[in-house]
């Protein structure tokens, strides 16, 4: 949790377990220090070389400098006539190499497995004595080996944000490849075990690691990590005991690391706080379990450098869905904006948590790539991702058609972290989604003409209209509709598969239309006049709605004898400023006069509305276009 | 069975009866639908429900449905014929939720076109039809109160304090109305209309009365 690189350590990390990085190549150099402090050995202690593949790892390493010798001798030299020999043996210890591969079953879980390979050697001197003229004396060496290998499984899970946990077994199978040592004595000492391990960051900057070999011995671990320089610097210390080892705490080992993406150097001192005096009696009495780390090693001065040999952006989210949730409708543009047409699930694959930037591009509506709003989401976990969209008005959109969206995950790589495609259905400018509340977009296209017309209507008007001050809205209305519904025919959506809704410069060009046409292009002319206008939806339940028009006239309640005395054919609704305004229903499917329609509308809103409760039911919804 | 009786109960409570004319006495006058003008009444005319009825100082009418259920209007009164029906308290609920409804303010920023209208200007002149008709219907609802459609008159004078704002300055019939939401135990309802009557109180007997309207019905809540 505190290094994006793999540790190292088959010892540590049986499970082989990763966290990123796709080719990885690293080197441990060594210095080994005597016990005297008058000979240092440098070798190179570990290549190793390593591939991520989609949810597969795999791993190898060669291990030159992981060996042990030991040599006793007999004691005095035997010397026969001029022949003298001593005797010796000589112990060998050395793990060649090793294998590992590892499977990740999600962000939270691996399984893995590591195979090493071990070779022991024994040499053991032997006096050979031939009498004859002259004895001699001389020494052979008789060699022993045992070749094996030693598999380990293990696994990792992610319990949170902060805590890892970790289980792996310790020489859980060994293959023997031919014999055993002439004394088996001397082999190591290879008990078979279970290792836990947990990992915690405490904070930000504090992390703590824990290794338990229940057997024999635990580490236990503390660093600090701070960014600088677009990288990590990890400082810290390990401290071990080892039943074999005294004191009770037989090893510091501290420790101090950069990381970035693409490298990583560290630095390690294994201090053992016990003097190593090679007290070879203890050897030919315990053996050793550990080539590396056991009662007669020195301290080590380790110099560790990992590097990413591929520069291939980890992926840090993915997607794993995207349903497209509404159809494009190119008119209705702010309700692209509002609302998200397309709804997605990423997961978070890193165990930090990050905004996901959501970006969408659809060629037929979209002159660029369209940023929607950022996601934060928690480490290795699904956060919801809503992909909301601007219509440009540069594009045709006169013949429906199925466009491919393309849908992109960003985070803070300037490449993009994952990407899909869906279809999404465009329609027409004059499709619409059947929600009269969004009937408003069409009552501001060809605001032009509507103003043009109003205009014209209200100079050839305005002493009708200037008549009483009082009434210069309500006046206004009469005369716009007057004028409107002139010639005026009521015909029936022409398609009837989907939803059409003419601008309200087609209406009044092609001099007719269904209801939605109808109220949309009056509304239009009213609003350009700076007249309030509201739909009234009337809802059936055979699902055919009608729409027609509430109109603010200017009036408060005081002044409704003014255009009626029939309370009946109005409607108050408050305004901003708390006072209730006079509103009419009107009819814009009737042509026959203004006051018919009105009457025609009131009607049908006091039944509906009013009697029947109809706004309380939702049968009957006003919705105000502004 | 459950469900037919209150498909038969909605039915008669949202489809008022009509009315035959049993008795005019006086200027009876009716106002048809959504006719602007009104008409004489006589006796044996056929009112619907979506009839307004008027009388005069000195005026009577007697109404009966074809149930045998009547009605007398008294002098100086109106009435809609659709409120001359018994409404379930949980219709009156509705429709005072739907009253809230149509006071929500809208969320409206754009400003009036001053070019072409100018300021508006606000009428000072009082109307006379519209404020004795609004009395009228004031005086109609208590009658209907009296007459055991409370519910109903409930409604009808909301309705009027609304739209004919002159009558909704009587302390004392706004009191009479919100006194009969209070009698229906409609406690939040009640204490509701009380806090909108205590902007139009002026003296402090009335502000007395009002305080120890809403203290009791807020003890009557805590006991409960």
């Amino acid at each position: 949790m505190t290094d994006g690189f793999r540790k190292n350590s088959f010892e540590s990390n049986p499970g082989n377990f990763v966290a990123k990085s796709d080719w990885e190549f690293s080197a441990i150099y060594g210095a080994d220090f005597s016990s005297s402090g008058s000979n240092i050995s440098n070798d190179i202690f570990l290549i190793s070389l390593s591939k991520k593949m989609d949810r597969h790892y795999f791993y190898f390493r060669y291990t030159p400098a992981f060996k042990k010798s030991f040599i006793i001798s007999a004691g005095n030299n035997i010397t026969i006539d001029s022949s003298s020999a001593s005797l010796k043996t000589t112990i060998n210890y050395s793990e060649k190499f090793g294998l590992g591969y590892s499977y990740s079953f999600g962000s939270n879980f691996s399984l893995g497995f590591s195979t090493r390979y071990f070779e022991e050697e024994m040499k053991e001197d032997v006096f050979n004595f031939f009498i004859g003229d002259t004895s001699i004396l001389t020494t052979s060496t008789s060699v022993s080996q045992k070749k094996f290998w030693r598999t380990d499984f293990g696994m990792n899970y992610l319990l949170s944000e902060r805590i890892r946990l970790n289980l792996s077994s310790k020489n859980l199978f060994l293959l023997n490849e031919n014999g055993n040592l002439s004394n088996k004595h001397f082999e190591l000492k290879l008990k078979k075990g279970i290792i836990f391990g947990l990992e915690s960051k405490l904070s930000e900057n504090l992390a703590l690691n824990f290794n338990w070999d229940v057997a024999s011995s635990f580490l236990l671990g503390s660093f600090y990590l701070f960014e600088i320089f677009g990288g990590k610097v990890i400082g810290g210390i390990n401290i071990t005991h080892d039943q074999t080892q005294n004191p009770f705490i037989n090893v510091i080992m501290p420790t101090v690391s950069f990381s970035s993406n693409l490298y990583s150097v560290s630095l390690s001192y294994i201090n053992y706080l016990q003097s190593r005096n090679n007290r070879l009696s203890d050897f030919a009495e315990k053996g050793i379990q550990n080539i590396v780390s056991n009662q007669f090693a020195d301290d080590k001065l380790l110099l560790s450098m990992n590097f990413a040999l591929s520069f291939k952006h980890e992926k840090a989210v993915e997607f794993l869905d995207v349903e497209v949730t509404n159809d494009i409708f190119p008119t209705l543009t702010e309700e692209f904006v509002n609302h998200p047409f397309a709804i997605g699930h990423a997961k978070n694959l890193t165990d930090k948590t990050i905004s996901v930037k959501p970006i969408s591009f659809i060629p037929g509506i979209n002159n660029e790539h369209i940023y929607s709003p950022t996601v934060e989401i928690a480490p290795n976990s699904i956060g919801e991702v809503k992909f909301f969209t601007l219509i440009s008005d540069e594009k045709n959109y006169e013949k429906r058609k199925i466009d491919n969206a393309e849908f992109l995950l960003f985070t803070t790589e300037p490449d993009y972290e994952d990407k899909t495609e869906k279809p999404v259905l465009i329609n027409t400018k004059n499709n619409w989604d059947g929600k009269v509340s969004n009937l408003r977009y069409f009552v501001y296209r060809s605001f032009d003409y509507s103003l043009d017309f109003a205009t014209r209507t209200m100079k050839n008007y305005s002493s009708a209209i200037d008549s009483n001050v009082y009434l210069k809205k309500f006046n206004s209305v009469k005369v716009l509709f007057s004028e409107f519904v002139k010639n005026m025919n009521y015909f029936s959506d022409p398609r009837t598969s989907f939803e059409y809704v003419q601008f309200p410069k087609e209406t009044m060009e092609r001099k007719g239309g269904d209801c939605d046409d109808l109220s949309v292009a009056f509304a239009s002319i009213l609003e350009i006049a700076g007249i309030e206008t509201a739909f009234v939806d009337f809802k059936s339940d055979d699902g055919i709605s009608h729409v027609n028009l509430l109109i603010n006239t200017g009036l408060n309640s005081s002044q409704a004898e003014l255009i009626t005395q029939n309370d009946k054919k109005y409607f108050l609704r408050e305004n901003q400023n708390g006072e209730d305004e006079i509103w009419i229903p009107l009819e814009t499917t009737h042509f026959v006069s203004f006051e018919s329609s009105w009457n025609l509308a009131a009607e049908k809103f006091y039944r509906e509305a009013i009697e029947n409760f109809g706004l309380q039911k939702g049968k009957v919804l006003i919705t105000d276009i502004y | 069975m459950k469900i037919l009786m209150f498909v038969l109960f909605v039915s008669q409570i949202l489809f008022a009866q009509d009315f035959i004319v049993q008795k005019v006495s006086g200027n009876v006058f009716v106002q048809k639908g959504f006719e602007e003008k009104t008409q004489k009444v006589n006796t044996g005319d056929k009112l619907k429900s979506n009839d307004l009825i008027i009388t005069d100082e000195s005026a009577f009418i007697h109404l009966k449905d074809k149930n045998g259920n009547s009605f007398v209007l008294k002098s100086n009164s109106a009435v809609g014929v659709n409120y001359l029906r018994k409404m379930s308290l949980n219709d009156l609920i509705l429709a005072l939720t739907q009253e809230e409804i149509r006071t929500v303010p809208r969320n409206s920023n754009k400003t009036p076109n001053t070019a072409v209208y100018g300021t508006e200007a606000r009428m000072k002149k009082p109307f006379d039809f519209q404020n004795k008709l609004g009395q009228k219907k004031i005086n109609g609802a208590k009658q209907l109160a009296e007459s055991g459609f409370v519910e109903s008159a409930i409604l009808a004078a909301k309705e009027t304090f609304r739209k004919y704002p002159a009558t909704g300055k009587n302390f004392g019939d706004r009191l009479y109305f919100a006194d009969l939401v209070k009698n229906l135990g409609l406690d939040e309802e009640s204490i509701s209309e009380y806090n909108k009557i205590s902007k139009i109180a002026e003296t402090d007997a009335q502000k007395e009365i009002l305080s120890n309207r809403i203290e009791g019905v807020n003890l009557k809540i805590i006991r409960n």
